[in-house]
């Protein structure tokens, strides 16, 4: 089944993301690359350059925000939208892999209009993420770079502006679907991350160490 | 070292019974029991792997590589394995039971037998026999193993004795503390040498902060940020009431 069919019938269970995130240089971006491809082997669709568009948005009639996103490839028009609410960080700080709530679900292109209108959520800030997508088994990795999103005149359509850093942002992640957490999933992540380790360090997400 | 052949020849198998009265003497009975059939089959098997790695060796010293050959030596390994987890196995008949014996030597060649070894034993002969069906150890291994046995103290060893070997214990346990120091030592050297050399950063933690800060809320965005109601290509327009917090 398509994994984000699958995410669409579960959603009366929480999904759990096991998540570890970092950066590589520019300079090594290559390096790492490549040792994906060799790491994840020659499937298709391993390897394949993607151009997102996300857009958060938040809620603040309550407290805490909900803060919510839309993300849509900027390469592929087929794919449709995505709306995804990651929950707030769950695990114990003694561990060592990031776990969330994770709602992931295919829209139409209205999200956006129905989140704002209909909804009441307010827009924060846009991006657009470039860069290489990789999965390997259940373990999914994404390396890109962060832009930021300008309109043009009319506002209608979106460009990758400037880059926010330097870096790349690599991402490992693996969800657990329906609240299955007899899996060890964390693991899957883990033992992943090691393998990338002389290259990109990944390290849990930790709120409390975004400069405020 | 050896012991002295045994003049008689006949091979018997199994409790009672003569194996075989051919021409030679020399005929095993063929092996009917199927657990036997699965060693031998297991058996052919990891030779035809050894064969074949021994062949890609030899013919194909060009593409060569180590982890093919790793590959094919982990193969043989677990075929070892599971070779001598089916000796072990409980349903195999005994094998330690299975009498053989000889009952003819000769020192003439035997092409019977040279075609069932594949050519690695020609002769059923006095000087081989004894090596083949050999169930004790080397007498001069056996030897010097009772000696090493008898050597262990008795219950009622003289105190003195024993404290000789406590120091001795004593002894040898500081030259191998110092061994390992020593060891401990020379690695540590080792890594931080290595360390000294240190490969060019391929990350920086403060570019993951950055990043993670920039998709998660929204900061460090180099310029503008915009809060304006964005339009998007194929969106239904006007067709709804004012937007709330995002004013168009």
């Amino acid at each position: 089944m398509d994994p984000l069919l699958k995410i669409a019938t579960f959603n009366s269970i929480p999904n759990q993301e096991y998540a570890l995130y970092g950066s590589v240089l520019e300079s090594q971006v290559d390096t790492l690359l490549h040792r994906l491809k060799g790491l994840c082997g020659t499937l298709p669709g391993n390897g394949d350059p993607f151009e997102d568009h996300y857009i958060s948005y938040s809620f603040k009639h309550v407290s805490p925000p909900i803060v919510v996103r839309t993300a849509r490839s900027l390469i592929q028009n087929v794919v449709p939208w995505k709306f995804q609410y990651y929950g707030t960080e769950q695990s114990d700080s003694n561990r060592s892999v990031t776990q969330r709530q994770i709602i992931d679900a295919c829209c139409s292109v209205k999200i956006p209009t129905f989140l704002q209108e209909g909804l009441g959520f307010q827009m924060d800030f846009e991006y657009i993420m470039k860069g290489y997508s990789f999965a390997k088994n259940r373990v999914k990795i994404s390396v890109g770079r962060v832009y930021t999103a300008p309109r043009d005149a009319s506002g209608s359509s979106v460009l990758a502006g400037e880059p926010v850093s330097g870096s790349y942002l690599v991402e490992v992640s693996t969800v657990a679907f329906g609240g299955n957490t007899d899996e060890p999933s964390d693991k899957d992540v883990i033992q992943f991350a090691e393998q990338l380790k002389s290259i990109v360090k990944l390290e849990r997400f930790d709120p409390k160490r975004l400069p405020a | 070292m050896q012991r002295p052949a045994v003049p008689a020849a006949a091979l018997t198998t199994g409790p009672g019974g003569i194996a075989s009265n051919g021409p030679g003497g020399t005929n095993l009975r063929p092996p009917a029991d199927p657990g036997i059939e699965l060693l031998l089959s297991s058996i052919s098997n990891i030779k035809a792997n050894i064969s074949a790695l021994l062949q890609y060796i030899e013919t194909q010293p060009d593409s060569l590589s180590w982890p093919a050959i790793l590959d094919r030596f982990n193969v043989i390994m677990s075929q070892i394995v599971v070779l001598s987890s089916q000796m072990k196995n409980d349903r195999l008949p005994d094998l330690r039971k299975l009498t053989v014996v000889p009952f003819l030597v000769s020192p003439d060649p035997d092409s019977t037998v040279e075609r069932i070894t594949e050519g690695r034993m020609a002769t059923v002969n006095h000087e081989n026999v004894p090596n083949y069906l050999r169930t004790k150890l080397d007498p001069e291994v056996e030897n010097r193993f009772e000696a090493a046995y008898l050597r262990i103290p008795l219950p009622n060893t003289p105190a003195e004795t024993l404290q000789k070997q406590d120091k001795q214990i004593q002894n040898l346990n500081k030259v191998v503390n110092t061994l390992i120091e020593q060891f401990q030592t020379a690695q540590n050297d080792w890594d931080s040498k290595t360390a000294k050399a240190k490969l060019p950063p391929t990350s920086d933690p403060n570019d993951t902060i950055l990043l993670l800060a920039a998709v998660t809320a929204g900061k460090n965005f180099p310029s503008q940020m915009q809060h304006g109601g964005p339009k998007f290509p194929g969106f239904p327009q006007g067709n709804s009431g004012p937007q709330i917090g995002a004013p168009r």
